[in-house]
């Protein structure tokens, strides 16, 4: 029980930090990592160049890591 | 490509890695560093852990509609590395749908986002034996009236038969025939399974039985069921 006390806790975690980003940014994140998305796909998706995409994904996960570590103490 | 030279640099590098959105030349570089640098290393296993979560929440999504078409597609691309980063997003996927747990209720909405106030219309069953990983992955969109079959890891039926799919419990009296499997995905429609009352729907079992070519002759399964899953809702 208690390693999935730990489990719900980072899920909880993730999705609060993930909650703060803005709606195109967080479904970038989700679907790159679960649909295997790549930055190309993404640009097509989201109707921007490469280069954004890209600078888009690493804004979200510098935020992101700032909410979680700052969550975890 | 030179290593990172801020810290900040390397937590998006390792980021990005874990994410599988490094085009080839940073993926060859990421890996390199992962051989040889411990920062990076430790950087790259913190990712992996932040984002580990989301692979239980992937559970009661249907897999993205062209998943399966573009690992075909990119397996004509040998060497490369897509088709080991897609057979990994596959395999996140295929054992994400063995835990389908509340856990995954609390990420689901980033995905399926569904509109606020509106009843359970999204359901999945694993389609499966004894825990075993899934064979047939069956999506229902009651607002869409779809029952959305996938094979995962059917094989074809022996010579002369098929796969009929049957829709169990759930307030039916007897097992309701939704239709012959092929190995392709499928779109067969809802309605049938909207016949039962919606209050017991969560409680139906999908079961694929091995039948007669063109399916059970007495419109009740004959042959051995050879994989269940239960529906769950979804949202």
């Amino acid at each position: 029980m208690r390693a999935r006390h730990n489990l719900a806790g980072s899920a909880g975690a993730l999705a609060a930090c993930l909650d703060q980003l803005p709606d195109n940014r967080r479904q970038m994140v989700i679907r790159a990592y679960l649909e295997g998305l790549t930055r190309e796909e993404l640009a097509a998706l989201y109707r921007m160049p490469v280069n954004t995409v890209k600078t888009t994904l690493r804004r979200s996960l510098i935020e992101l890591r700032r909410c979680l570590d700052g969550e975890a103490g | 490509m030179a290593k990172p030279d801020s810290p900040e640099e390397l937590q998006a590098l390792a980021g990005e890695y874990v994410l599988g959105t490094l085009d080839h030349e940073e993926r060859a570089e990421a890996e390199r560093l992962l051989a040889g640098d411990p920062d990076f290393a430790s950087a790259v296993a913190a990712w992996q852990h932040r984002l580990d979560p989301l692979n239980a929440a992937v559970a009661p999504v249907t897999p993205p509609a062209d998943l399966f078409r573009r690992i075909e597609h990119r397996l004509g691309e040998p060497g490369s590395a897509k088709i080991l980063k897609l057979e990994r997003h596959l395999r996140h996927w295929r054992a994400a749908t063995l835990a389908m747990t509340a856990l995954a209720a609390s990420l689901i909405g980033f995905i399926v986002a569904p509109p606020r106030g509106q009843p359970a219309h999204h359901f999945v069953a694993a389609v499966q034996q004894g825990g075993q990983q899934p064979v047939f992955v069956v999506a229902v969109d009651t607002a869409k009236g779809i029952i959305a079959v996938r094979p995962v890891a059917a094989r074809p039926p022996e010579s002369g038969r098929d796969y009929e799919l049957w829709a169990v419990g759930g307030g039916r009296p007897q097992p309701q025939s939704l239709g012959l499997l092929a190995l392709k995905d499928m779109n067969l429609p809802a309605a049938r399974l909207e016949s039962s009352s919606s209050a017991s729907f969560g409680d139906t079992v999908f079961a694929v039985s091995l039948e007669p070519r063109g399916g059970s002759p007495t419109g009740q399964p004959t042959g051995p069921v050879l994989w269940t899953g239960k529906l769950v809702p979804v949202d």
